[in-house]
């Protein structure tokens, strides 16, 4: 399954503390009706020439709902235009801080499938919110008032809280409160990550997140049946317990072929981070096919970090099979090289084996699974 | 088509400009009980039940056999003397009824644990005075987890029926202030949303007449009581990092603020109803003779 993270824009109309985007240097506003028109053609040829493979587009950005509701109608069209065999392969998903749903937006997007949207909140004060004072009581209203919408229309949604130094003073306020906004979809607890920045205000180590979460997990465990969906603990539960490996993109050791991210402008990136951080740039797809840009040879050095880092630093990690060495776009941040294992190896571990492994009694044990 | 509950006042003519509809009636006089079962019919209408507050004791009552199939909520001020309760029992044990008691009170706590054990369902209603959350919690536990005979106990026995344990359950259905549930008319006809609202004049239509063609889905004022909920989080109040949240939605929000009380019997609730959940899911049936 190939996954397109498509960044029609890089605008925003938030300005996130931790948020690498709105920092990143832009040319092109917003993708034209022309460039749009192409992804599709590209997409098409890429389905037909691979013909078992599914398409997933992850609408992101910037703000993807700053394109207005026209663009998706726009993209709907294009997409029974020239995907009119292959259409029923792709998959759309929606990244948005939901602060400009509106009703507006209903039709254009069931037409293209999408029903639920993945988005981020913050209750603590200027994290995430408009203008240089990052204000975030005027971002939690208009939050509130998108959320509302989208629930009343009927959509799904799931949710990212970001942890930052702010954050760990009251990890359980943040729980309670972010849970009993009952998402409909999964809640992960993730890491601020920077490249190539200092951010003492709101930065955090490895450590401290291993804390974080493991002040949290004792309730999650208590209590399952009314915190469904909690990331990382679910799909770690699940991996440790059960043996089922749902790994992110970055923890599953395959992301070499699987992602590509476009730009306003069609310049095409690894992934999401990469295009924000300004590396790992396949060209454009104005010029490549999608086979091309999937082909394109800085993947290979990607690909071989497996085999490379089971040889070396992760040799002998009982974790392996549930990391792979992190997401190498993070060891490149700390080493300026991807064969490296990411400085959140610790993250993983530490929680399990300072955590999940006492609180729970269960001893992860790989080969047996 | 509007699906809701229409909570109004005594009055025959207004019930002719309705039809079709399911009715909470108010009455002015509890002698109202012995018509207002066949008004209602006369107009086509369904009475869901008829509430009366009775300034007085339950107890002080003259309980009539033609009342027995009236469904009805009688607010009343306490129990009463037990020796009064229990010469009328043959007649309020075959009663539809529902007597809601306030907590402002510490006998009534108790009482509400009587009136159950008699087989009379009661509920408990929340006033400005802070509840005794221990006797609260307590009546609360004995509402959910007591699996002799008994009848219910609201608002706990309507939260435990319709608990979700992955999502929120509210009870103001219990006080017919759901607008999801209830719409509150006058005698005039002015239709609202609470009956807060109707008696300070805000109203979402002017007449009855006009609710089937209603969209209410598409009323301002229904979308904003619909998220009223989400200020809590918004302001960043102390309700919204409860853990008891999902069974209370605010509903103590008032005492919040300086004591512990609400939140601990929110948490305590939600934690019995999950008990209650499990020992469904296992409860065995007996073996039988």
């Amino acid at each position: 399954m190939a996954t397109l993270i498509f960044k029609p824009t890089l605008e925003c109309n938030s300005n996130c503390a931790y948020c690498d985007v709105v920092k990143s240097k832009q040319y092109i506003k917003f993708m034209s009706l022309d460039m749009l028109e192409l992804v599709f053609i590209r997409i098409d040829e890429f389905l037909r020439q691979n013909d078992k493979d599914l398409f997933d587009i992850t609408w992101h950005g910037g703000e993807p709902l700053l394109m207005g509701p026209e663009y998706f109608e726009a993209a709907w069209h294009y997409q029974e235009k020239h995907c009119s065999q292959t259409s029923h392969r792709i998959r759309h998903q929606m990244q948005t801080n939901l602060t400009l749903f509106t009703a507006d937006f209903v039709s254009s997007l069931h037409k293209l499938g999408i029903n639920s949207f993945g988005t981020s909140y913050d209750p603590l004060p200027n994290i995430r919110g408009p203008g240089e004072e990052i204000d975030s009581t005027r971002y939690n209203k208009m939050f509130m008032q998108g959320l509302s919408q989208a629930e009343r229309f009927g959509f799904q949604w799931g949710m990212i809280y970001v942890v930052t130094k702010k954050s760990l003073e009251s990890p359980f306020d943040i729980f309670y409160h972010l849970t009993n906004l009952n998402p409909s979809g999964s809640f992960s607890l993730n890491p601020v990550l920077f490249y190539n920045d200092c951010r003492k205000d709101i930065e955090i180590t490895p450590e401290e997140y291993v804390d974080f979460l493991g002040a949290i997990f004792p309730v999650w465990w208590k209590n399952q049946i009314r915190f469904k969906n909690i990331e990382p603990f679910c799909s770690l539960t699940n991996s440790i317990q059960k043996g089922i490996y749902r790994l992110c993109c970055g923890d599953s050791g395959h992301c070499s072929s699987a992602y590509v991210n476009i730009g306003p402008d069609g310049e095409c990136s690894h992934c999401g981070r990469s295009a924000d951080w300004g590396f790992l740039s396949y060209g454009n797809i104005r010029d490549n096919s999608l086979n091309q840009i999937f082909a394109n040879p800085k993947r290979s050095e990607l690909a071989a970090r497996n085999a490379v880092l089971f040889e070396t630093e992760c040799s002998n990690c009982r974790f392996w099979i549930m990391c792979h060495g992190g997401c190498p776009l993070d060891s490149f941040s700390h080493h300026k090289s991807f064969m490296h294992k990411t400085s959140w190896c610790f993250a993983k571990k530490g929680f399990i084996e300072n955590y999940f492994e006492p609180i729970t009694g269960i001893k992860f044990k790989p080969n047996e699974k | 088509m509007n699906p809701r509950i229409i909570v109004c006042p005594y009055n025959r003519s207004l019930f002719d400009r309705i039809s079709n509809q399911i009715l909470v009636v108010q009455l002015n006089d509890i002698e109202q009980i012995g018509s207002v079962a066949q008004d209602v019919s006369h107009s086509c209408n369904d009475l869901r039940c008829a509430v009366i507050n009775w300034p007085s004791s339950l107890a002080d009552i003259q309980f009539k056999k033609e009342w027995m199939t009236v469904p009805l909520a009688i607010y009343a001020t306490e129990m009463g003397p037990f020796r009064f309760i229990a010469s009328q029992l043959n007649i309020l044990q075959q009663m539809n009824l529902r007597v809601y008691l306030p907590l402002n009170n510490p006998i009534n706590y108790t009482e509400l644990r009587i009136l159950s054990s008699l087989g009379i369902a009661s509920t408990a209603v929340f006033v400005s005075k802070e509840p005794e959350w221990e006797a609260l919690t307590d009546l609360m536990t004995y509402a959910v987890m007591n699996y002799y005979p008994h009848a219910p106990i609201d608002p706990f026995h309507y939260v435990a029926t319709k608990f979700k344990p992955d999502g929120y359950t509210g009870f103001s259905a219990v006080y017919f202030s759901d607008p999801t549930k209830f719409l509150h008319i006058n005698h005039a006809g002015n239709v609202s949303l609470s009956s807060d609202d109707l008696q300070c004049g805000k109203f979402i239509l002017n007449d009855i007449c006009e609710l089937d063609d209603f969209e209410i889905e598409n009323c301002p004022d229904y979308q904003e009581a619909l998220n009223e909920w989400r200020t809590f989080f918004i302001d960043n109040r102390k309700c919204s990092i409860c853990q008891g949240w999902r069974v209370c939605l605010g509903r103590f929000s008032q005492f919040a603020d300086t004591s512990l009380g609400c939140e601990n019997f929110s948490t305590e609730f939600l934690e019995i109803l999950e008990q209650d959940k499990m020992i469904g899911q296992k409860r065995i049936s007996l073996w039988q003779l």
